[in-house]
């Protein structure tokens, strides 16, 4: 599950919040020379779905633009994504541009965002989770859905804050939970309709 | 061989079937992988492979291709690709082989532009050449304390380890000097 989001959205942020609730640590990959930029992934113990043993794997990856390559390289391997949204007004287009870069990525891996209709390319589930309402003047919620297209997208969508752990579980739960059903239909065909509960 | 009870690996030449798998790897940069500097035609990743069969060989079926992988990422590289068995003769099929080495370019690619990014910020007009993005990825690994501590999950720490594989490490090697060059002077600073 990758997280993906404009720089400063609370990424990182959501990240650290959930390894406390796993009781597992973030592991960080030097991005840069200064040391102060990080990829950072957390997983899950085995957890058990239906015959399977299931690991869940939670990665971050730097917004900034010169690590699209990066991005990209990440990407090839993702079952879904969370998409942090900053709510600040301010924050609009670096959402946008990065929810553009995300499906050119994915597209040119051959996938699409999910319910993104093209029977071309394999669907990648997306979550929003629309971070920081905790601060004052954010967008509202309705507004920032249709910034993103929700009402026509049958997207997921949180809102909460990463720096109390609002909603951040739940968010990683609906994220896990669909893309544990893509791996259920891969293995045993898409008859299996069977979905975990989402449970925090 | 490191494990005495391990049957010995069925070893093969490339087939045209491996040939025609190879060929439908998709590069985002025509990669010439033959030998530097001045390479006189362009030598394709299939026919790279073919070339060291002799030299190196492979197995005729390893997991990846048992497990019908399309292409490496960092779990799927700690989770089919043994470290310690990476570079003995005959371990890896030349499908997988051609696999690694895609992976291996991707991620000296994701390098390549992040040095470039950075040269832009600090107002150098150069692209870094194949020496320089070398020269950053074993920085980057060195960072740690020692082998041992480098995350699982790590994509430079995969790449070195893939790259002990000689035909991965040759291939990786043609290509990156190809691409990005080499600059004259090696050992010195590279000129801005």
């Amino acid at each position: 599950v990758v997280y993906y989001g404009p720089a400063y959205a609370g990424k990182t942020t959501s990240l650290r919040y959930l390894s406390l609730r796993l009781e597992t640590d973030v592991k960080e990959l030097p991005t840069t020379d200064d040391r102060s930029v990080f990829f950072e992934y957390t997983q899950s113990q085995k957890l058990p779905a239906n015959d399977l043993q299931v690991k869940f794997l939670y990665w971050t990856l730097p917004g900034q633009q010169k690590y699209r390559r990066t991005r990209h390289l990440v990407l090839a391997a993702t079952d879904a994504v969370v998409f942090v949204a900053d709510s600040q007004y301010e924050a609009a287009p670096r959402n946008l541009e990065m929810l553009n870069d995300l499906e050119e990525l994915l597209s040119d891996r051959g996938m699409c965002l999910e319910g993104r209709q093209n029977l071309a390319l394999q669907p990648i589930p997306i979550v929003f989770f629309y971070n920081k309402r905790d601060l004052a003047d954010v967008m509202p919620v309705p507004y920032m859905d249709t910034l993103f297209g929700l009402p026509s997208w049958p997207a997921r969508r949180f809102a909460g804050e990463a720096t109390a752990g609002k909603n951040v579980v739940r968010a990683a739960n609906a994220a896990a939970a669909v893309a544990l059903r893509r791996l259920e239909e891969r293995i045993y065909g898409p008859e299996n309709q069977d979905v975990p509960a989402e449970t925090e | 061989v490191p494990n005495r009870k391990r049957s010995l690996p069925k070893l093969t030449t490339v087939t045209d079937e491996q040939v025609t798998e190879i060929n439908r790897i998709h590069f985002s940069f025509p990669y010439n992988f033959a030998s530097p500097p001045r390479p006189g035609t362009k030598t394709a990743l299939a026919e790279f492979i073919r070339d060291y069969e002799k030299e190196f060989p492979y197995a005729l079926r390893d997991l990846v291709d048992k497990l019908k992988l399309d292409s490496f990422s960092a779990e799927s590289f700690d989770h089919h690709i043994d470290r310690n068995l990476l570079a003995t003769p005959g371990h890896l099929s030349a499908v997988t082989v051609a696999k690694l080495i895609h992976y291996c370019l991707l991620i000296l690619e994701s390098e390549a532009e992040i040095i470039a990014w950075e040269r832009i910020d600090f107002g150098i007009p150069r692209m870094p050449d194949a020496h320089e993005i070398a020269r950053v990825v074993a920085a980057k690994v060195n960072r740690y304390e020692n082998r041992t501590k480098i995350p699982e999950y790590d994509h430079v720490g995969q790449f070195l380890s893939a790259v002990k594989h000689p035909v991965i490490g040759r291939a990786v090697s043609n290509a990156a000097i190809n691409r990005w060059g080499l600059s004259e002077r090696i050992g010195l600073p590279a000129p801005c």
